[in-house]
């Protein structure tokens, strides 16, 4: 299965949401590393540049979680699909009305691959466009939710 | 070039093939070593036959024993087999050895796309001072040659009696082939754990072929300018210092030395951070004109994480441009990750790299090749390098508990 996450994942192993989000986040990359599943990256977008900035944090436990995240899953071809820019194509008009242009590049992403999830913690954006994202082919699920049933 | 390897060590069975830089990682004792030195074995049974079976495993630097300690699972009922596989000129061919404490069978095969298969065996006790000429027939492109073979090196002649320059051509290639492995061999050399310069001067000393201790190393450096050079420029690349060869006028004494480029202060490579110093040792080695596969063990020790990623791009360097190979064993993610990098970059190809992931189950080691994918990305990913500190994590974070 195919998974578009949002920024959320990188703020939540920076410890930025709290020690809870943080071992959620912690807890669910290492379910993932076990799963079947992969993420789907957009190369040179908000999210790797995030990610790289993570991992420029020395203090011990963003340093292990950005590790992890850097050697088991985005170096590994079968826990990460890089799409690179030529791969995506602008958002239909009616998407793009409804998402604001610093979440486009996740449903872009998300459109160039076949029956992809966004998990986003907006879930105000879920309600916009869900329904749009579905009928094509996008699922998406809220950040909560989707951990809490998380399986590997 | 292919290695196959039965009972040696803690491998039972195992097939590897070697790109022009390989890498082997895993956890300690997971039975790394053991590729280097079956190739070191294998270069020991077939080129220096003529001693008694734990002189193979006697490499100067360090001594694995008598064949009791170094076959698998010490079952002294078992053997050894080590065989290369090399291609050359359209010709697959592999050449080895099948061998307990006593006795062994020197192995030579080949073959092509076509129909061609040779295969000959010939049983030698050790020591065995290479002296039986056996003649094998064989036939190749529709004309009949012999071959004559002591187990260690082969001659090729046309049975025909008036033998045109063509089949003599023929010959010719066909002995180059048959040699090829025993040839890879002949340029094999090892970077030992122990290594560098513990002197401040040094004297000319005799050489052996494996040029192992420091004195003959430096006696090596010493005697080739254009190798003070090279191991000048990768060293200029790696760690920002020159290097030169010092002699005392009119003596034989000389001294190794490197100068900071930075601050322009130069200095013995034995007062010089122990870094520096094992990395002349290691291009001394690796750079030699008559070495082409260098097996070095973990070439990290004593460096920097940034100068673990200057010297795999060194590496890289090497391999394109002075065609050199490497055989290592490694616990750096940062040297890992560096020759991934040189893949993304376009600088290596994906076929230029061999990663082996060693594990032990049990008593066996197990090689685990990963797929270097073209954007640097690695099949299965390089989780053995984190997995200790994610013990460490449920103590920071609670995780998993």
């Amino acid at each position: 299965m195919p998974i578009v996450l949002n920024e959320w994942v990188i703020h939540d192993l920076r410890g930025e949401n709290g020690s809870l989000a943080q071992r959620q986040s912690a807890e669910f990359l290492q379910l993932f590393q076990r799963s079947a599943d992969h993420i789907v990256v957009l190369r040179r977008s908000p999210w790797t540049t995030k990610a790289f900035n993570l991992m420029t944090v020395s203090t011990p436990p963003v340093r292990i979680l950005s590790k992890f995240l850097h050697l088991s899953i985005l170096q590994d071809s079968l826990k990460c699909r890089y799409v690179e820019a030529e791969e995506i194509q602008p958002l239909p008009w009616d998407l793009a009305e409804q998402i604001p242009n610093d979440d486009a590049y996740l449903f872009q992403t998300a459109l160039a691959v076949v029956a992809p999830i966004i998990v986003t913690s907006d879930v105000r954006l879920i309600e916009r466009v869900a329904t749009l994202a579905r009928e094509r082919g996008v699922q998406m699920r809220q950040r909560d939710e989707f951990l809490a049933g998380y399986r590997e | 070039m292919k290695l196959d390897i039965k009972n040696f060590r803690a491998i039972k069975e195992q097939h590897v093939e070697l790109a022009p830089i390989t890498v082997v990682y895993g956890p300690n004792g997971a039975g790394k070593s053991s590729l280097l030195y079956a190739l070191l074995t294998l270069k020991a049974v077939l080129l220096n036959s003529n001693q008694a079976s734990s002189g193979f495993f006697n490499y100067v630097f360090a001594s694995l024993g008598a064949f009791e300690a170094v076959v698998f699972d010490h079952q002294t009922n078992s053997e050894i087999e080590l065989l290369l596989t090399v291609e050359k000129d359209g010709l697959i061919l592999q050449h080895g050895v099948r061998f307990g404490d006593k006795q062994g069978v020197f192995k030579l095969s080949a073959s092509n796309d076509s129909d061609f298969k040779f295969h000959a065996e010939l049983p030698a006790p050790f020591p065995y001072p290479a002296n039986q000429q056996n003649p094998f027939d064989l036939s190749y492109q529709n004309q009949d040659f012999t071959l004559t073979w002591n187990g260690i090196t082969a001659q090729v002649q046309a049975t025909q009696p008036n033998t045109t320059t063509q089949a003599l051509e023929v010959a010719n290639l066909l002995a180059a082939s048959f040699n090829a492995p025993a040839e890879v061999l002949r340029k094999v050399n090892v970077v030992p754990l122990k290594r560098g310069f513990s002197k401040p001067f040094y004297q000319t000393q005799p050489l052996s072929s494996m040029m192992i201790n420091e004195d003959e190393v430096a006696t090596f450096l010493s005697q080739d300018k254009y190798l003070i050079s090279r191991v000048s420029h990768y060293l200029e690349k790696i760690l920002e210092r020159d290097f030169r060869v010092n002699f005392q006028p009119g003596t034989a004494i000389f001294s190794l030395d490197a100068t900071d480029r930075n601050t322009g202060v130069g200095t013995e490579l034995v007062n010089e951070g122990f870094g520096v110093n094992q990395m002349v040792y290691f291009l001394a080695k690796a750079l030699s004109r008559d070495v082409e596969w260098t097996c070095v063990e973990e070439p990290e020790i004593h460096l920097h994480p940034s100068a673990v990623r200057r010297f795999a791009r060194a590496l890289g360097d090497m391999v394109n441009d002075e065609g050199k190979r490497f055989l290592v064993s490694t616990h750096s993610e940062a040297f890992v990750s560096a020759l991934l990098s040189l893949v993304a970059e376009r600088k290596l190809r994906p076929e230029q790299v061999a990663f082996y992931m060693v594990r032990k189950e049990g008593r066996v080691a197990h090689f685990e090749r990963q797929t270097v994918h073209e954007n640097g990305q690695i099949e299965g990913g390089l989780k053995t390098f984190v997995e200790g500190e994610l013990e460490d994590l449920k103590n920071f974070l609670k995780v998993g508990q």
